[in-house]
């Protein structure tokens, strides 16, 4: 689904990766983990479109990203970034619908509503869909956020710290929702996260940017190692076996 | 709660407005009753006929276009700078224009004052483009503080060439400043441009409601930004301009309307900016009708008349909990 050839992304002088390349194919769900600052975001902005690369190419079913229309382009891969401006004055189901524009930018089909209440009962917030946006509370925002890229219904996801400020139901309920969608539709999802249980429960590859300008990326059981995580947050982890299920913790 | 109203009330409020503009033509130095206005519209030839043709209607007319060019130019920078306290002049282009009026004015430059505005207005409006541009181009922050800098120091220069011009040339500029509709004359491009941008924000109204999120998430929905900001940068400052050299700075409108329409909860712009227009339109009109006749035969500068009913309407509003905080 998505190609990544020889991409490099500079901030200032400081190099935050170089001649990256991968794929992602349908079905999978990448993690994107590193320390702050070491590009995850970038490299985000770099395969959504909203940055151009220096050099190196993104491709979308082999067409090249840079020569689609931002609508054609929406259609296909949704971001939610990690900010935006608060200057929205109506409430939660038209917010839901902004995330419609590349599919109906001038006028409304019954369809459109009918994505848009599926998003939002999927963040369960059917409840809340006539509350002002701006009277929510921050993990309620957040999942009017998330809600707004659901609706986008593009094939690729992508999603900046989507869990922040959402408790643990509503994380349960988005990640299960998140890996449904991909198994069901043949979607694919890349999220930029920062709770390694939560990855090694839910995801199927990893991304490490270790912010010294080298990047290693693999299928979940391979990256996911004591050593990795060491060496990627400079602390020292330590690996808990429960029922199963590897569970890590720092210190 | 809905925040939106009906098309239907939007039709409605906007013939309110439209009719208690025309209203407006029954008041002046005399007042017609319905029944003489009627009757000058039936024999088309008497004193009153001519008055209400030659005089109230052509007024009426330009103080309502002038209202609605200013609050659909309102409307539009908001968005555009995602600021609720931009308004048509946050470029100075009132200062522009006022520098142009003012030179063609003292230095009896051989041109009119109509050109002489229009070509400050142009100066200025490209002038911000320019330079918020320049380097590593724009954001809303930097085109707020270039657009509050240019006119800051075209301020500047305005008073001292007021100060240092004769005192019956200084208070015609003061009033023109001020915003007056005295010798403003109903034209061609100001309707024109009533249409432009009533049919954009009819077709590109979604985007526009997107790229209040700001820039980044606008265009990962699907949102061209850039061309969308250069075309509301040239609608709003043409607009303004427009209005701006006939009518001279007629404050408050651009400022205080949108936040007005929002407040009986419209906000999506396909139907914010229709609605701003008419409303603007209608209070400029019947600010010009209590400025002409209120104190008859003095006549006020119109915009003197906007800034005193629209100052406490924004402080109101800001006062608005629901409004301001959002709760």
């Amino acid at each position: 689904m998505l190609e990544v050839d020889d991409i490099c992304a500079a901030v200032g002088h400081k190099t935050l990766f170089s001649h990256l390349s991968f794929r992602v194919s349908e079905g999978e769900s990448w993690a994107i983990i590193g320390p702050n600052g070491s590009g995850k975001s970038t490299l985000l902005s770099l395969v959504s479109g909203l940055r151009k690369p220096a050099e190196g190419s993104v491709r979308i079913h082999d067409e090249p990203i840079t020569q689609m229309s931002q609508k054609e382009l929406a259609v296909r891969v949704g971001l939610l970034p990690q900010f935006e401006e608060l200057n929205f004055w109506g409430n939660v189901s038209e917010y839901v619908r902004l995330g419609r524009f590349a599919h109906a930018s001038t006028a409304w089909s019954v369809e459109d509503d009918d994505v848009v209440f599926d998003a939002l009962s999927q963040v369960d917030m059917k409840s809340m869909s006539h509350r002002l946006y701006r009277s929510l509370s921050g993990g309620e925002r957040q999942r009017a956020r998330l809600a707004s890229l659901i609706a986008q219904t593009p094939e690729l996801f992508l999603w900046d710290e989507p869990l922040e400020n959402l408790d643990y139901r509503a994380q349960a309920i988005f990640l299960s929702w998140v890996n449904r969608v991909i198994e069901t539709k043949n979607h694919a999802s890349m999220m930029v996260i920062h709770d390694i249980n939560v990855v090694s429960h839910f995801f199927t590859h990893v991304l490490m940017i270790f912010g010294d300008g080298t990047v290693e990326l693999g299928e979940k059981n391979e990256m996911l190692t004591i050593e990795n995580l060491n060496r990627l947050y400079q602390t020292s982890f330590r690996r808990i076996e429960d029922q199963g299920q590897a569970l890590f913790a720092p210190g | 709660m809905s925040t939106d109203l009906t098309l239907p009330r939007i039709f409605s409020v906007g013939l309110v407005c439209v009719v208690s503009a025309l209203v407006c033509v029954a008041f002046g130095s005399i007042d017609l009753s319905a029944g003489e206005i009627l009757e000058a519209i039936r024999s088309r030839d008497n004193v009153h006929w001519v008055v209400l043709s030659q005089l109230r209607f052509p007024r009426v007319l330009v103080a309502f276009m002038s209202g609605a060019l200013l609050a659909m130019s309102g409307c539009l920078l908001q968005t555009l700078l995602r600021n609720p306290l931009a308004d048509p002049y946050i470029f100075g282009i009132s200062s522009g224009a006022s520098l142009g009026v003012l030179m063609t004015m003292s230095f009896a430059l051989g041109v009119s004052t109509l050109v002489g505005g229009f070509i400050g207005a142009a100066i200025v409006v490209v002038s911000v483009a320019v330079l918020s541009n320049a380097g590593s181009g724009w954001n809303p922050y930097r085109l707020i503080l270039t657009g509050v800098m240019v006119s800051a120091g075209l301020n500047a220069v305005i008073s001292l060439i007021l100060l240092l011009s004769p005192p019956e040339m200084m208070k015609g500029m003061l009033f023109w400043m001020m915003g007056d509709l005295t010798y403003a004359e109903p034209r061609l491009i100001s309707v024109v441009m009533f249409f432009v941008i009533l049919i954009f924000s009819v077709f590109y109204g979604r985007g526009l409601d997107v790229l209040s999120l700001g820039s980044e998430r606008a265009r990962a929905i699907g949102v061209s930004v850039r061309r969308m900001e250069v075309a509301i940068y040239v609608l709003a400052a043409m607009a303004s301009a427009v209005v701006v050299v006939e009518a001279g700075a007629i404050g408050f409108i651009g400022l205080v309307v949108p936040h007005m329409v929002r407040m009986i909860g419209v906000w999506q712009h396909q139907k914010l900016v229709p609605l701003a227009a008419f409303v603007g339109g209608a209070m400029v009109a019947i600010a010009d009708t209590l400025a002409r006749s209120a104190w008859a035969p003095i006549q006020l500068p119109v915009g003197a008349i906007t800034a005193i009913l629209g100052v406490p309407i924004l402080i109101y509003l800001l006062n608005r909990k629901d409004y301001a905080r959002g709760r």
